[in-house]
This record gives C-alpha cells, sequence and structure tokens, in this order.
C-alpha cells in the first residue's frame, strides 16, 4: 500500500505532436525488421503494431515481412536500392 | 529500523518506483521537509519529459529526490538539471530511449558545488559522496518516474553502464582552468549544471609523458576508438584530466582552449577503419554521417566536428597520471541554477 506516500510518478502527460502522415498508400508495404537476431525479435512486435495500423488507415495496401538481421552481409546501400524497385514503401525497426 | 518503514520501502519496490535499490520512502512529511520554501510552486511545471511526456511539477521532482536520499538544499540542483534535460538540444528522448548505452552525466560547477560539499576529488566519478550519489540519482528516478524511461520498457539500453543510477560530480578545486559554466559564458559566481548523454567513463593512464604534446597524444590515442558513437557522428566528447595531468600541460603556459584543440586534431581515426567497423552497415543507410561521403580509407576523421566540442574538465585526486574519457552523444547543456535557490 502506497496511499500515504507521495506518488514520484507524472499524473498527467503533455500530448505528443506527431508527424504527417501521408493520404494515402497503394501497392505493397516491406515490414522490414532490422533488429533481428538469433534470439530476440524485438521488431517483429513494432512491426505487428504498425501492420494493424496500415490495415486500419489503408486498407488497399498489402503488407510483406522481410527480415534483415542488422549484421548483415549485404552492404546496406546495395540492398536498400534493391528493395526500393520492389516496394511502394519501406518501414525499418531498427534499434540506434 | 522500524517494521512500518521498511513495509514503505518495500511497497516502494512494488510500486515500481525504485532504480533496483532500495529508497526512503517519500512520505508527505518528507516531501514537504524537501520542498521547504518551494512549497508554494509545488504545482509549478518545471519541465515535460520525454519519453512518456510526463508534466515533472517542483513537488513531483521532490518526491523523487527524496527517495533518492538527497538533502533539500539539493532540491534547486535536481531542479534545474531537470530543466536541463528537457531542452531540445540534450536530445532526451534519444538518450534514454536508445539501445546505445548512454545515461544523463550531470556536473555541478561554482559555489554551490562547494556549499553542499560535492567531490571533485579523490574518486570525483565513483561513490562516497552523499551530495554527487543522490542528485544523480534522483535525475534518473524522475526520468524513470515521470519521464516514463523505465529499464525494459522504453529505456532499451542493450547493455546499459553503472551511471544509470546516477552520475554526477563537480570539478576539482585544484583545476588550473576556469570552471565548465564560465566556459559557457556564466560569471564564476553563478552556479550551473551541465548535463551530458555520457557513455560510462573510462580510464586512461599515462605517467610518463614529459611533454604536453606527448601527454595529449597519449590520451587522445586511447579515446579514438572506431566503435564510438562519436567516431561516426562527431558529436561532444569529454575528457577529465586529474590534477597531476592538467598541471602538466598548464604549468607549460597551456589553456583550456589549447588543450581542446590539440584533443581534436589528434583524437582521430582513420575513415578506412570506420568503414568497416561499428555502425557500418546501419549509419550509412540510415543516418550518414557527414563525413561518410568521399572519404578515403587513409583520411583521420576527429571524433567531433569542432574543438569546442571537447570538453575538459579538471577532477580526481592529487596523485596519479590518470585521466577518464566519456564519449556520449549528442551535445551537453549548461543552466545557471536559480538565484533563489542559493
Amino acid at each position: 500500500m502506497t496511499d500515504h506516500l507521495v506518488s514520484p510518478v507524472a499524473d498527467s502527460f503533455a500530448p505528443r505532436d506527431l508527424a504527417a502522415r501521408p493520404q494515402a498508400i497503394t501497392g505493397t508495404v516491406a515490414l522490414v525488421d532490422g533488429m533481428l537476431n538469433a534470439k530476440a525479435q524485438w521488431g517483429q512486435g513494432i512491426l505487428d503494431a504498425v501492420e494493424a495500423e496500415l490495415h486500419a488507415r489503408h486498407p488497399g495496401a498489402t503488407v510483406e515481412r522481410i527480415a534483415r538481421p542488422q549484421l548483415g552481409a549485404t552492404p546496406a546501400e546495395v540492398w536498400a536500392a534493391a528493395m526500393a524497385d520492389r516496394y511502394a514503401a519501406l518501414v525499418i525497426a531498427a534499434g540506434d | 529500523m522500524a517494521p512500518e518503514v521498511l513495509d514503505d520501502i518495500e511497497a516502494c519496490f512494488a510500486a515500481g518506483w525504485t532504480d533496483g535499490r532500495p529508497v526512503v520512502p517519500p512520505t508527505r512529511e518528507r516531501v514537504e521537509r524537501m520542498l521547504g520554501p518551494w512549497a508554494a510552486r509545488r504545482d509549478e511545471l518545471v519541465a515535460v519529459l520525454a519519453p512518456g511526456q510526463g508534466r515533472a511539477t517542483v513537488e513531483k521532482i521532490a518526491a523523487n529526490a527524496v527517495m533518492a536520499g538527497c538533502l533539500p538544499e539539493h532540491l534547486p540542483v535536481v531542479l534545474e538539471a531537470v530543466r536541463a534535460i528537457a531542452e531540445p538540444a540534450f536530445c532526451l528522448e534519444d538518450v534514454v530511449t536508445t539501445v546505445h548505452s548512454v545515461s544523463p552525466l550531470l556536473v555541478v560547477t561554482g559555489p554551490l558545488a562547494e556549499k553542499l560539499e560535492m567531490n571533485g576529488g579523490g574518486n570525483a566519478l565513483g561513490h562516497g559522496n552523499r551530495a554527487n550519489a543522490t542528485i544523480g540519482r534522483a535525475l534518473m528516478l524522475v526520468i524513470q518516474n515521470i519521464g516514463m524511461a523505465r529499464p525494459g520498457g522504453l529505456d532499451a539500453t542493450t547493455i546499459g553502464h553503472p551511471g544509470k543510477f546516477g552520475f554526477c560530480f563537480t570539478e576539482s578545486a585544484e583545476s588550473p582552468w576556469q570552471p565548465l559554466h564560465v566556459d559557457r559564458g556564466l560569471a564564476a559566481e553563478d552556479s550551473a549544471v551541465t548535463a551530458y548523454g555520457a557513455d560510462g567513463p573510462f580510464c586512461i593512464c599515462d605517467f610518463g609523458r614529459p611533454t604536453p604534446e606527448e601527454l595529449i597524444e597519449s590520451l587522445a590515442d586511447s579515446l579514438a576508438m572506431p566503435g564510438s558513437y562519436n567516431a561516426f557522428f562527431r558529436d561532444e566528447l569529454w575528457i577529465v584530466m586529474s590534477p597531476e595531468h592538467a598541471d602538466g600541460v598548464a604549468r607549460h603556459g597551456w589553456s583550456k582552449a589549447d588543450v581542446r584543440q590539440a584533443f581534436w586534431e589528434r583524437a582521430r581515426v582513420p575513415a578506412g577503419r570506420l568503414k568497416r567497423r561499428s555502425l557500418y552497415g546501419f549509419a550509412d543507410a540510415v543516418i550518414a554521417p557527414d563525413w561518410y561521403e568521399g572519404a578515403e580509407d587513409g583520411d583521420l576523421i576527429p571524433l567531433c566536428r569542432r574543438p569546442d566540442q571537447v570538453v575538459v574538465l579538471c577532477a580526481g585526486g592529487p596523485y596519479g597520471g590518470y585521466s577518464a574519457g566519456i564519449l556520449g552523444m549528442v551535445g551537453s547543456v549548461t543552466r545557471k541554477i536559480e538565484e533563489q535557490a542559493l
């Protein structure tokens, strides 16, 4: 019980300023897990949420999941150029 | 200790308020004592803290200061530190949510640091001084409980570092140079707190260099790590020189500006080593660093863009050829501590 203590936790929160959203997305969106490693798939959880949002906001868009290990063998610029030719948009879950 | 106090300590653990160590339970009486003259301003908004966008009021910060073990006279420093990390230049959201291992470091300078008996001498970056330990800890509790950057949650750091329990010190009274806040344009009689998104410090040992040039070169070699964020993004880097090292260059007439320039010229990594290590494969695809375009393998890339991004401090015990490198991300913010607080 902490009722007799002063809570150190914030009890109000300011709204976030959100970035501009595209009006429409058509075609296939690649959802890229760039945080993949052998033991944990953090990126998949992020991409699950992104995919749900995409389906809700842009029902005409399809998605394709791609796993690209952050420590990959293919040079990043080569990989990015190939992806740009194939997809309408890329969403990359990456850690920095 | 009375059983009810132990129960309160356990209640704080259960509520998820702690940093993994026991805290002083923030009873109403203790928070009022902490607030003191600030009680009339208890509801004043000090800052909105990322990533959770929590509103940090004076009272909420005071409750975290109680838990950290602060004395009431420490509160003004904590309040100003909160304002410092909330400034856009500090990039709080990046610092506290990154998978990289950084955490806010505080340096308190000016008369208030002396009044609070802060440690800038032996073990300055370590344990043993109440003000150093509790002010730094209070800020981390604020970040966790108001900014909502909790370990395992929005704080996604892969490795972390011990400074995440709190990392705060002051400069040595033996420093041959003016304190940091004077470098930043404040008056010597002002007191200030500076916040920096810092990696863990690493010790650099050198006992034998006879000239300032050789000493700086020796220290700079150890700073120039290709695996650091600095090597790619070239943001601010800090070097905490022991009094012995600082005196070793100052007695030859070197100013702090001379030392900054010398580190900037010598702490460099060949571009070829960077391209085959560290953030290559990520940084070039997502946030290409400005040095990358057109760099030849042999080009020497400085760890920061300009000499004034090398922050030189003096702290530590009087004997020993040890300094500390503190690499990090983005830039530091210095704020004058409110006059009322003094």
